[in-house]
């Protein structure tokens, strides 16, 4: 598996066994709450605590990434509204190439989302509905591969993806994560959920096996697949140890190649390397802020109910 | 690789059957790309390399033998493991925590459960520069604000035994984004009757977090145990960006000594560097064993 | 079934294991250098690449330095330069390079890389272009220390790019605290610990201190007028088999400087230096060894009078002194000849008198063409900067011995690390300075065995 950003679901088990309809906890009639008082304050206080810590890296970055090196040592936590600037931002782009690596990162996670999208239904599809002899030994070989650290079959596929000319090329980032285990176990486990007789329907109306899965199971199990999607673009964009081994140049260094390349190159100036932070994670920030919800009903539970 | 059709008819619907081939480009790559890599990492481990990491000739056991009598090879599976389980231990303990404190409406209750999941927008390698800027010698903006407070900060990164602290503190913060999501899902799920059951018994705050929520989000909690633990095991940008292995070799976790060995040292290693593959393998096997164990079989039902 | 499935995956693997190995590249090792008729005859702008690693000021500077180079060659040569992370990094992008034939025209490597670069013989020999091309760089203007360096079996390897030197950081104020006037001398060892014992005794502050790093190990080695690898360091046609930090003058030095941690005389550095150098600036210590590169973060607030003063010697000045640091030009062997007749050009062009100037102006490196000192405005530069006067003078001092070409061996990273961790153990008084140094001999003598053994493969 590539960078684990994101795992495996949790098997659900004991007393969430079927699946529930939301409980909007805050809108329940509230029983005997007297003790509030004190007890919300002291509540209060702690998460506040707990927040100022987790914030801290998020505040911090940002701040500095606005305003010039050294900043917070002269004006505090609070920094001077008049010293905003945008001279980080330039300096992080001109010392790593930056802007070309977003772009090869946009393009990294394009194909590796459809790539594994693709490769995932197709194998998902043919794992639950046609039956045939090795099924289940070919599920099996799928489960395998989720227990194996990526990080220890980089040396092989280094040695192949180089001997085949692909070292330093997009194509050569991308192609030894075309498929991957999680997206099929995902979809396989949602297509298994879906009643076959609404197949048998579409195979006796004629429809083949490629139209019956993209017209009929993919459109059936939307929420699914659109945890799939997630979990491999998050998956791609957070890449890290294979594309820093098989690039050389901006040509096809990814983004996160380059933050880390930036942290070692201006290792004296943490405005410009925040700055970079900042770049990075414009686009799982936003996923965050506006898909935060989502995030919680779907991406970490759900898809297994 | 080759799936055999099935010779019988597909038991429903017409046509020839083209479907079990549909199979064949997932995991003809997935054998590409995972399982030869699996054999020829054994391969690898019992051969010699020369300068650029070409196997030369096979050697038995040698590759193991050197790796496993080295003074330092122990330092390395112990500080791994140390970095996994601080990592996991802070980051699901906070998360925890603050899933628990947020169940109940409270002032802002919105804004904080933004807070709490923005460290899942980071990667590892932003999470690592963020805490690159953080930790930096004397420019390093942690150590201002202890300052502000009084406080002399340490030598975040300089001194081995905070190195290790520094390594895991960055683990911790880049994993608390992803736990906090799930147990947030987890304690939502926690049925209000019982909720409301046990508070007509007279429990409230941390006795009913501990006697009733705690024990019915176990499955999500164990799950993060495992998974977070596994995630530790594989860290590397964290010690690439912040430490590179140091100081003197105490954040030289199993994954970035394999690095070293297989591509950071001019001389490429590649024999010594899959013997620690196979030792990451069997550690990372176990544990995903003990999880099946834990969860039952359900996951492939 | 399953036999079925295993068996067929393990032939695809054997079949693609194959094929990994047979894509082994084999070297074109006796590679003749080619001469400026190879650039003549070339048709277009030819192309080429440098791959370096150096960030922040010092990249920016080596930028514009390629970008003079390519305004000045229009039309004729192209030079794309890539940062390629930390030098570990770069070095681990060029054996990459070297699997797949994709190894830019010309690397920019640390000094720590020679031996590497020299056993994997993929270079042509600076010595070799030089005489194929009498017209570009002159092998003569070149710094003798740097020559010294970079020169392998007789033969000059690679053409020196930027020097650092190592030297004794002074904060006169807490020396005068101490009753030690300016005009003392502080160059030898034993003046030099004698100073640090005095600070300590009368100040209250801490007398002495240095990153714990090998680097400081092998300049006392050297400064004690001994090889630090037998033998000849490595530099006469036999490879290094071992270090000999544990015996000899270089011993002594060691266990002078290990007394000072023992004793509380010194304070720890940390093994990047950084408490070193916070402890310096903020007027802790009295005496700090360390790069030449330190001036520039010492320029903004060091708020007491301090000065660079030569590193001390403890062995015979004829032939005792620091081994430089920095980082040297390779040019490929298996790059077409025009790219490597460009690519001379390119290291000539980078190794010239008013490059080197520039060079050095802006990044505090001292400059590696000795022709560069003849320049009007680089003697107003030095006479403005005496620090930088006085980098110039230790390198250009330097007797040129084997002790002070230091030790080449592709095994020196896996050295410097082993040793580190018993000099940690020695300062700290967890083991015997005696007892850490034979360790730390046995761990190198097992680093070099196994990089030979890959040598010979």
């Amino acid at each position: 598996m590539i960078s684990m950003d994101i795992k495996p679901t949790p098997t659900p088990a004991g007393a969430d066994k079927q699946r529930r309809p939301r409980h909007d906890l805050r809108s329940r009639p509230r029983g005997a709450l007297r003790i509030t008082g004190i007890g919300t304050i002291v509540r209060f206080l702690v998460v506040l605590f707990l927040a100022a810590i987790v914030f801290l890296p998020v505040y911090v970055s940002y701040v500095s990434a606005f305003t010039p090196n050294g900043e917070m040592a002269r004006s505090g936590i609070v920094p001077n509204p008049a010293h905003v600037t945008l001279a980080n931002f330039r300096a992080a782009a001109t010392a790593v190439p930056l802007l070309r690596e977003y772009v090869v990162s946009i393009g990294v996670v394009t194909l590796q989302t459809v790539g594994q999208l693709l490769t995932g239904a197709l194998a998902a599809y043919a794992l639950v509905f046609p039956r045939w002899r090795g099924r289940r030994i070919a599920f099996g070989l799928v489960l395998v591969t989720l227990a194996i650290p990526g990080e220890t079959i980089v040396i092989p596929n280094y040695e192949l993806v180089g001997s085949i000319g692909l070292r330093n090329t997009i194509l050569g980032v991308v192609i030894p994560y075309l498929a991957a285990g999680y997206p099929i176990f995902l979809l396989r486990q949602a297509f298994a959920a879906v009643p076959v007789e609404i197949w048998e329907a579409a195979r006796l109306d004629g429809a083949g096996d490629i139209r019956a899965l993209f017209t009929i199971i993919i459109p059936t199990c939307r929420p699914q697949v659109t945890n799939a999607v997630i979990w491999s673009a998050l998956a791609a964009w957070n890449g890290f140890f294979w594309p820093l081994l098989i690039t050389d140049t901006a040509a096809a260094r990814t983004i996160q190649v380059g933050i880390s390349q930036l942290a070692a190159s201006e290792a004296g100036s943490p405005s410009v390397i925040f700055a970079g932070a900042v770049l990075v994670v414009v686009p799982t920030m936003l996923l965050v802020i506006f898909a935060q919800r989502f995030l919680i009903n779907g991406l970490t539970r759900g898809v297994l109910r | 690789m080759r799936t055999t059709a099935s010779s019988r008819p597909v038991v429903t619907g017409r046509g020839t059957g083209v479907g079990p081939w549909l199979a064949v480009p997932g995991l003809a790559l997935l054998v590409v790309f995972v399982f030869r890599p699996l054999v020829r990492t054994l391969q690898l481990s019992t051969y010699a390399s020369d300068l650029i990491g070409n196997p030369t000739r096979f050697v038995g056991l040698d590759n193991y033998v050197s790796l496993l009598t080295d003074s330092d090879f122990l330092h390395t599976v112990t500080i791994s493991i140390v970095i996994a389980l601080l990592g996991m231990v802070l980051a699901t303990v906070g998360a925890l925590c603050a899933a628990l404190l947020l169940r109940r409406r409270l002032l802002g209750g919105g804004i904080f459960n933004l807070i709490f999941s923005l460290p899942f927008a980071y990667s590892a390698a932003s999470a690592s520069a963020v805490f690159a800027g953080l930790f930096a010698p004397s420019v390093g903006v942690l150590n201002i604000i202890l300052g502000e407070f009084g406080v002399g900060g340490p030598h975040w990164l300089a001194d081995p035994v905070t190195a290790v602290w520094s390594i895991a503190i960055a683990t911790a913060w880049y994993e608390f984004g992803f736990a906090f999501l799930v147990l947030t899902a987890a304690v939502r799920d926690v049925p209000p009757e019982v909720v409301e059951a046990a508070q007509m018994d007279g429990a409230g705050g941390f006795r009913l977090a501990a006697r009733i929520l705690v024990p019915i989000m176990r499955p999500s909690i164990l799950f993060l145990v495992v998974t977070q633990t596994i995630t530790g095991l594989q860290s590397f940008a964290q010690i690439q960006v912040l430490t590179r292995g140091g100081p003197a070799g105490a954040t030289t976790t199993l994954v970035y000594r394999l690095y070293q060995l297989a591509f950071g040292n001019g001389t490429p290693d590649f024999g010594r560097a899959s013997v620690i593959a196979i030792i990451l393998i069997l550690i990372v096997t176990a544990i995903t064993a003990l999880q099946f164990r834990l969860f039952g079989r359900e996951k492939t039902a | 079934m399953k036999n079925r499935v295993l068996t067929t995956a393990i032939v695809v693997a054997v079949l693609a294991g194959a094929a990994a190995c047979s894509s082994t590249t084999s070297g074109s090792t006796g590679a003749s250098a080619p001469d400026p008729s190879a650039l003549k005859n070339a048709k277009g702008v030819t192309q080429i690449t440098i791959w370096h690693g150096l960030g922040a000021a010092n990249g920016v500077a080596f930028g514009k330095l390629i970008d003079e180079f390519n305004a000045a060659n229009k039309g004729k040569i192209h030079v794309r330069a890539t940062y390629q992370g930390a030098y570990p990094d770069l070095l681990a992008k060029y054996t990459a390079g070297l699997r797949s034939n994709s190894t830019p025209t010309v690397l920019l490597a640390g000094d720590i890389a020679t031996g590497f670069m020299t056993d994997v013989k993929k270079s042509i020999p600076a010595q070799d272009m030089a005489k194929a091309n009498p017209g570009d760089l002159k092998l003569s203007e070149l710094s003798p220390a740097g020559r010294n360096y970079y020169t392998v079996d007789g033969r000059l390897q690679a053409v020196p790019m930027n020097m650092s030197t190592p030297v004794l950081w002074v904060n006169w104020d807490l020396l005068k605290k101490a009753g030690i006037s300016e005009d003392t001398d502080l160059s030898t060892l034993d003046s030099v610990v004698a100073a640090a014992k005095a600070v300590a005794e009368k100040t209250g502050q801490k007398g002495f201190t240095m990153p714990d790093d090998d680097w400081y190990v092998e300049q006392l080695t050297s400064t004690a007028g001994q090889d630090f690898c037998t033998p000849d360091n490595g530099r006469k046609g036999t490879a290094a088999t071992g270090i000999t930090i544990n015996s000899g003058a270089a011993k002594s030095a060691i266990t002078k400087v290990a007394d000072l941690y023992r004793t509380g005389v010194a304070v720890d550095g940390a093994p990047d230096g950084s408490a070193s150098i916070s402890a310096f600036q903020a007027g802790k210590v009295g005496l700090l060894l360390q790069s030449s590169g330190l001036l520039g973060a010492l320029k903004t607030g060091t708020p007491f009078s301090y000065q660079a003063l030569p590193f001390p010697i403890s062995g015979p000045r004829s032939r005792s002194g620091g081994i430089i640091g920095g980082s040297a030009l390779w040019l490929s062997s298996t790059a077409k000849q025009a790219q490597q007749v460009a690519g001379w050009k390119l290291e000539t062009f980078l190794a010239s008198p008013a490059a080197q100037e520039e060079f050095s102006h802006a990044t505090g490196y001292v400059p590696i063409n000795t022709e560069t000192d003849s320049s009007a405005t680089q003697q107003a530069y030095l006479k403005a900067n005496p620090n930088l006067r006085t980098f110039a003078r230790q390198v250009k001092n330097t007797p040129t011995v084997s002790a002070t070409a230091g030790c080449v061996t592709g095994a020196m990273t896996a050295i410097r690390t082993s040793n580190i961790n018993q000099l940690q153990a020695a300062f700290s008084g967890s083991k015997s300075v005696g007892a850490a140094l034979d360790q730390a001999a046995a761990d190198a003598k097992s680093a070099i065995k196994t990089y030979q053994e890959q040598v010979g493969q």
